[in-house]
């Protein structure tokens, strides 16, 4: 008997560092709508048609590698997570509901402040290359006599600055709105 | 006492996960020790865990146990002397803390 290859689909959509919970919210929507998540690179999602189920997704965000890395997903899966999903340094989880088991990953607010400062810390991080190449390619009159490509180059990389620095603040006002939470 | 030496309070679970591993144990069976030891008040997610687990070996608190087979993806760790340091000091700080609001709640109190 030939295998029934599962039908799938491919949705393309933008979800910032700062909407993790829209995100994970979005997943949960589909897959009660019977659309449960394959493969996620960057903006395109990867679904499997599956029967309508209640499933719980979480997004992480880790710098890990190597060992450390498995060490990770060990206990993630030990602990009734499943690995649905992985782009750059965002994992996602799925797992379903039942008695007695925690629905967060981050089950204290000090380590979840931890989380999202650590993506901070690698967004600020990158503003120093950012900014010297804005200044190099910064139009002055001179450049501009290069040619169009130099406004091209200065644009992108102004715009690219620009929305580093508003994805920083957005990242950095999730990080206030926990901290602002009374300690757990 | 040497105010300057004197560790930030720990977070009710890295206290928990650091008393636990006054045996060794791997992060699953840490999740299991906390959540029994408290019945079952102090929850564990896997990011919080493996988050004090990473920072409490680098700060030198903990440290992985050697001869669980280097290939497994279960590391045990095991508290360190500095480690038990820190929770003596921080049973301290706790018992001072439950004293002084036995002591204020019997002088205010009806």
């Amino acid at each position: 008997m030939a295998d029934v290859k599962p039908v799938t689909k491919r949705v393309f959509k933008v979800f910032w560092a700062w909407q993790d919970q829209k995100e994970e919210r979005w997943l949960e929507q589909m897959t009660l709508e019977g659309w449960s998540l394959a493969h996620v690179a960057g903006a395109s999602y990867t679904f499997e048609r599956t029967e309508p189920r209640e499933m719980i997704y979480r997004i992480d965000y880790q710098e890990v590698s190597g060992p450390a890395e498995e060490e990770y997903l060990q206990l993630c899966a030990d602990m009734g997570w499943e690995l649905v999903g992985r782009s750059l340094n965002w994992f996602y989880f799925r797992r379903p509901f039942g008695p007695g088991i925690s629905l967060e990953l981050y089950t204290d607010n000090a380590s979840r402040i931890k989380r999202y400062r650590s993506q901070l810390r690698t967004m600020a991080i990158a503003l120093a290359p950012m900014f010297l190449l804005a200044l190099v390619v910064f139009p002055t009159p001179l450049r501009l006599a290069d040619g169009w490509w130099m406004q091209v180059a200065a644009f992108v990389t102004i715009t690219g600055l620009l929305a580093l620095l508003y994805g920083i603040a957005r990242v950095w006002a999730v990080v206030r709105q926990l901290e602002s939470r009374p300690e757990q | 006492m040497n105010e300057a030496l004197s560790p930030a309070p720990l977070t009710e679970a890295s206290y928990y996960i650091l008393i636990s591993l006054l045996e060794p144990l791997h992060g699953y069976a840490v999740m299991q020790k906390v959540r029994e030891m408290s019945g079952g008040r102090v929850r564990l997610g896997p990011g919080t865990l493996y988050g004090a687990l990473s920072t409490m070996q680098s700060a030198g608190l903990i440290e992985m146990v050697e001869g669980s087979s280097p290939d497994s993806r279960r590391k045990t760790y095991v508290i360190t002397p500095r480690g038990r340091e820190v929770v003596k000091a921080e049973i301290d700080r706790l018992e001072q803390m439950i004293a002084h609001g036995k002591m204020m709640l019997a002088s205010g109190g009806v």
